[in-house]
Parts: C-alpha cells; sequence; structure tokens
C-alpha cells in the first residue's frame, strides 16, 4: 500500500520540482514575446534542473540534501504562485488528470516488474549506485564501463535518494515524468480546433506508440528522445520569434539543451555537432552571434574533452573510430552487403517504434499539402545528418553487424525521432484546417 | 436534509458522468490497456523483495535469489563476481556496494549446466561452497 501511494505521490513530488523557476506567471518577465505552453516551461526548467545537476555531479556533495533544498525551494515557488496554480488546474482540469492517470499507470507499470534490463543493470546501475552510495565523480573509474557519460545514471541516484521508501525504480521514474511532459508539451500545440477530447485521443495514441517499457528499465535512451525534442522546439520557437533578445536567450537554452546531450550517452558525442550543424546552417542569427554560440560550442566541447581527459586519458568509444574494418569498405560486396543489413534493419526499427510510421506519413503530407517546410529545412538536415551517422556507425565497427544492428540500431532510432515530433503536429493542424474548411 | 444532500450530490455526479461520458471511457480504456489495475494489484500484494525475486528468479533466469540467499548466509562484506550461462545479464549490480571491494576468489555461477561445471569448475582449482539446482557459489583454492 506504502509503495502504491510514494508511486502516485512522486507524480506530484516531480511535478513541483520541476515547477520552477519558470512558472506561467514569471516567464513573461525575461521572454518577453515568447508564448510557452505550460508544459514548455516544465520543460525549460527542467533543461535548468539538469544542467545544474550536471555541474553537481562533479562535486562531492550529498545529494540527499541537494534533493531536500531543491524540493524546499520548489514547494517555496509553488505556494508563492500557488492562486496563479489553482486557476490554471481549474481551466485545465481535464488535460492535467489525464496527464496524471497516464503517469500513474505508466509509474505502475514501470514498477511492478523492478527489474533491470541488460544495459541497465550491466552499465547504467553501477554510476547510479555510485552517487547513491556517497561516491563522486573520480569512482566512476572503478567501475565497468567507466567511460560510459553520467549524467542519467545521477538523475536516477538523485530521485532514489530523494523517495522516502528508498526504493531503486523510483529515481527511473523522471524518465516516464519528462517523457510526458514532453508528449503533452507537443499536443498543446494543437490548434484550437481540437476539441479536449480528441486532444486526449491523441496524446494516448502518439504515447503508446512510443512507449517501450524496456527502455525505462535502466536504459538511457528517452532522455536522448527527450531532449532531442526540446532541442527542436525550442529551435523552432526560437525561429518564430522575431524578438531578438527573446531569439538570443532561447539559443543559450538551445546550447545548454545539446550540451546534455553530450553527457548522456556515447553517441551524445556525434549528436552534439549534429545540432550545432543544424543550428549553425538554419538559425538565422546574424553572424556575430553565431560566431558567438560557435565559441561557446566549443567551450562547452573542450570542458568535456578535458574532463574526459583528465579522469579516463581521453575520450573512450567501445571501439576505436579509426580501425582496420573502414579498408573492408572499399571491397563494393562487402560495403553492398552492409548497406543491405543496416537499411534491413532500420526498416524494422521503423515498424518496432510505430512513431516513425507516423513521422513518415506527416513528413510526407506536410511536404505535399502545406508549405512548412519551407522555412523549416532543418528537419531534412536533420534527417539527412542522423541517417548518415547511423550508416557510419555501422560501417566503421569492427563487430560483426548481423549480429549488432538487432540489438542496437532500434533503440538509435527511436530515441531521434523525438526531434520530428513537431511535424506530427503540424500535419494534424492542416488536416483539421482543411477538414474545417471544407466542411465550411 | 442529510437524504436531499446525498441526491443533490448523486444528481451532480450522474450529470458530470453524462457530460464527460467519452472523457470518462478514454481514462479507463488508457487504464485497461496500460495494465493498471493488474499492475497495481501485483505491487499491492507483492513487496518490491517479493516482485524482485519473482521476475529475477531463484536460480534462473537471473538468479536473484540466490544472490540473496548467498549474500544474506554468508554476511559477506565484499563483492562478488556473477556469472550467468543463460545468456543473461550478470546481476553483479544489485548487490554491488561501491565502498567495498571486489573478491575475485569468490565467483557465484547462475544456470550452469552440469557438463559446462564439471568441464570448467569441478576440478582441484575451485571449491563448492553453496549449490541449489543450476546455481552455484564457488570459491578458488588459492
Amino acid at each position: 500500500m506504502f509503495e502504491l501511494l510514494g508511486i502516485f505521490s512522486s507524480i506530484f513530488i516531480y511535478f513541483v520540482i520541476f515547477s520552477y523557476p519558470f512558472n506561467y506567471s514569471n516567464y513573461n518577465k525575461i521572454f518577453i514575446k515568447i508564448k510557452f505552453n505550460f508544459f514548455d516551461l516544465i520543460l525549460l526548467n527542467g533543461i535548468i534542473h539538469l544542467n545544474i545537476f550536471l555541474v553537481l555531479s562533479f562535486f562531492k556533495f550529498n545529494i540527499f540534501y541537494i534533493f531536500l533544498i531543491d524540493i524546499f525551494l520548489s514547494i517555496l515557488f509553488f505556494l508563492l504562485y500557488l492562486k496563479k496554480y489553482i486557476f490554471f488546474f481549474k481551466k485545465n482540469s481535464k488535460l492535467l488528470f489525464f496527464f496524471i492517470v497516464l503517469c500513474f499507470s505508466l509509474f505502475v507499470s514501470v514498477a511492478y516488474n523492478p527489474l533491470l534490463s541488460w544495459d541497465g543493470i550491466a552499465h547504467w546501475f553501477f554510476k547510479a549506485l555510485n552517487y547513491y552510495q556517497g561516491k563522486e565523480y573520480s569512482s566512476l573509474i572503478n567501475l565497468p564501463m567507466n567511460y560510459y557519460p553520467h549524467l542519467g545514471s545521477y538523475l536516477w541516484s538523485y530521485f532514489w535518494k530523494g523517495n522516502l521508501l528508498q526504493i531503486e525504480y523510483f529515481g527511473r521514474f523522471f524518465y516516464v515524468f519528462l517523457f510526458l511532459i514532453t508528449i503533452f508539451s507537443l499536443f498543446e500545440q494543437l490548434s484550437k480546433n481540437f476539441f479536449i477530447v480528441e486532444k486526449i485521443i491523441l496524446i494516448f495514441i502518439i504515447s503508446y506508440f512510443c512507449i517501450d517499457l524496456m527502455l525505462f528499465r535502466g536504459y538511457q535512451e528517452y532522455l536522448i528522445f527527450i531532449l532531442f525534442y526540446i532541442f527542436s522546439r525550442f529551435f523552432l520557437i526560437m525561429k518564430n520569434s522575431k524578438n531578438i533578445l527573446d531569439r538570443n536567450l532561447l539559443s543559450i537554452f538551445i546550447l545548454f539543451t545539446s550540451f546534455l546531450i553530450l553527457w548522456s550517452k556515447q553517441e551524445g558525442f556525434f549528436y552534439y555537432i549534429i545540432l550545432y550543424i543544424v543550428y549553425f546552417i538554419h538559425s538565422d542569427q546574424k553572424f556575430n552571434f553565431n560566431f558567438l554560440y560557435t565559441v561557446f560550442f566549443l567551450i562547452l566541447l573542450l570542458i568535456f574533452i578535458s574532463i574526459k581527459i583528465y579522469y579516463f586519458n581521453g575520450i573512450q568509444f567501445n571501439e576505436s573510430i579509426l580501425n582496420k574494418e573502414l579498408l573492408n569498405n572499399f571491397n563494393i560486396k562487402i560495403l553492398s552487403y552492409k548497406i543491405f543489413i543496416i537499411s534491413k534493419y532500420l526498416l524494422i526499427s521503423f515498424f518496432k517504434y510505430p512513431i516513425w510510421i507516423v513521422i513518415f506519413f506527416s513528413i510526407f503530407f506536410v511536404l505535399f499539402k502545406t508549405n512548412y517546410f519551407n522555412k523549416k529545412k532543418f528537419f531534412f538536415t536533420y534527417l539527412f545528418l542522423i541517417f548518415s551517422l547511423f550508416f557510419m556507425i555501422y560501417l566503421q565497427t569492427a563487430q560483426d553487424i548481423a549480429q549488432l544492428a538487432p540489438l542496437t540500431l532500434s533503440r538509435l532510432v527511436f530515441q531521434s525521432a523525438g526531434f520530428l515530433l513537431p511535424i506530427i503536429i503540424e500535419c494534424l493542424n492542416s488536416i483539421k484546417k482543411k477538414n474545417g474548411t471544407s466542411s465550411n | 436534509m442529510q437524504q436531499l444532500f446525498i441526491d443533490l450530490i448523486k444528481l451532480r455526479i450522474k450529470i458530470m458522468l453524462k457530460k464527460n461520458i467519452i472523457y470518462f471511457l478514454i481514462i479507463l480504456f488508457t487504464l485497461v490497456a496500460h495494465n493498471t489495475f493488474l499492475n497495481s494489484y501485483i505491487i499491492l500484494n507483492n513487496n518490491y523483495e517479493s516482485r524482485m525475486n519473482k521476475y529475477g528468479g531463484f536460480c534462473e533466469p537471473e538468479g536473484y535469489g540466490f544472490l540473496e540467499f548467498v549474500y544474506k548466509k554468508y554476511k559477506l562484506n565484499f563483492n562478488l563476481e556473477v556469472k550467468n550461462f543463460k545468456n543473461m545479464p550478470s546481476i553483479t549490480g544489485y548487490f554491488y556496494n561501491v565502498n567495498r571491494a571486489m573478491n575475485e576468489n569468490y565467483i557465484v555461477l547462475i544456470g550452469i549446466s552440469e557438463l559446462e561445471f564439471n568441464n570448467s569448475y569441478n576440478n582441484k582449482k575451485y571449491r563448492i561452497i553453496e549449490k541449489k539446482d543450476n546455481c552455484y557459489f564457488v570459491k578458488k583454492n588459492v
């Protein structure tokens, strides 16, 4: 009974923690002309929190005390704006009640079978244990796969330490919570032509297409998925914004979102570069600002590399990037075999995670029926770069790709879908608009 | 007066249900689709440890119960190496303590077949400390 109560109460704990510093009443003091929805603000707070946690993870602080300070501040903020929150909750009661139901359902799905899956127990859990049991960043050296980025595991241990029952899986709820916030933030962008019931049905369907419970058992895929979405969402807002201050401020958030990806998984290193290229080509910012963005991009990369060199003697991957296998790619027979295998498992991955089928449908619909992509070509740049990366990873590896691709490719495909989610909304809005016009 | 109050509440609930019937059906469908009722029932009836034992198995598939049994019985103050022979991940992590050292002289073997055990571990180099089904707790003879 206590466990179930604990699960239910953690929805509110996560909610309160991620409700500050920005909320519906105060964000306009900093962002002048941007209109965020309620869930966007939680994601914005998430980026601030996650970056603070990232910095704290390098120092030997007791995470329980950090949690206490965090929860104290968040409750303070919550009480300060209580009236506004009550007003907002009353106005959006149906949507928020559905959020609580969905969140509880998924929390319970994670909790009933608390076992971790393969990578979860073999790699990521040790890092979470390291922080949970009071050790610091330097102690990661003694653990298996020590060169894997640690951000997800730190957050896992943080929320694990913060729950009263001290049960491990409570720490993994933050993936579920932020994932649902992502989906709700997405569907808050639906036009006003949609009824609340339609919105809720769509949220259910899309979230169902994105849910893979195995990935909540210690994997980091959802963290990347969420961060990709946040990048894409803020980038879109930035492109639509005409206020220079808003644009610049959002660019800072965008940079720090991609910085979090760098610390989430090994492939995050390449994602960080891809996101920079997307920003640099498509941001429509002035040259001076783009130059400044590049400088900070390099500084953050340098910080990452320096830390890795200091603790792990350099950036390590599962295998060295330059290896003998690369030469085999000059053999046309081997190359075509590899391309066939990669394409085959890419196709399988799209069906394994049907959100990709929805994305492809949306891309084609939006491409042929609207002019949305005229000013949003960055989606195609991203698609090109991300699929090139997938091919490069598997063409480069010295391992047998017929064995490796079925195990790993689908997860890469899943996490990269986060970036493309806004296209679904554009598709739905244009379908609704068309139906609305024709019926009129 | 009390009856009137109850009737009023009943009426309000009826109106609310009628107005929001589709909404409530979606909520119900969501709960059913995610097995929330069954999962909640499992959580209510089995505490965390028993669920870990149930899904991790005593000896197979992951040997959670056997490892827990070994740690409890022998009150070990070091970390153990766990080898799983059933194409499953090693569950060393569940009982790992970062403040303790790994003692490589002790090994827990999960789901090892008799043939594999006889070939690799049933010799002078190892001594069996504990055996349950296909799971062994062995010590290297140093």
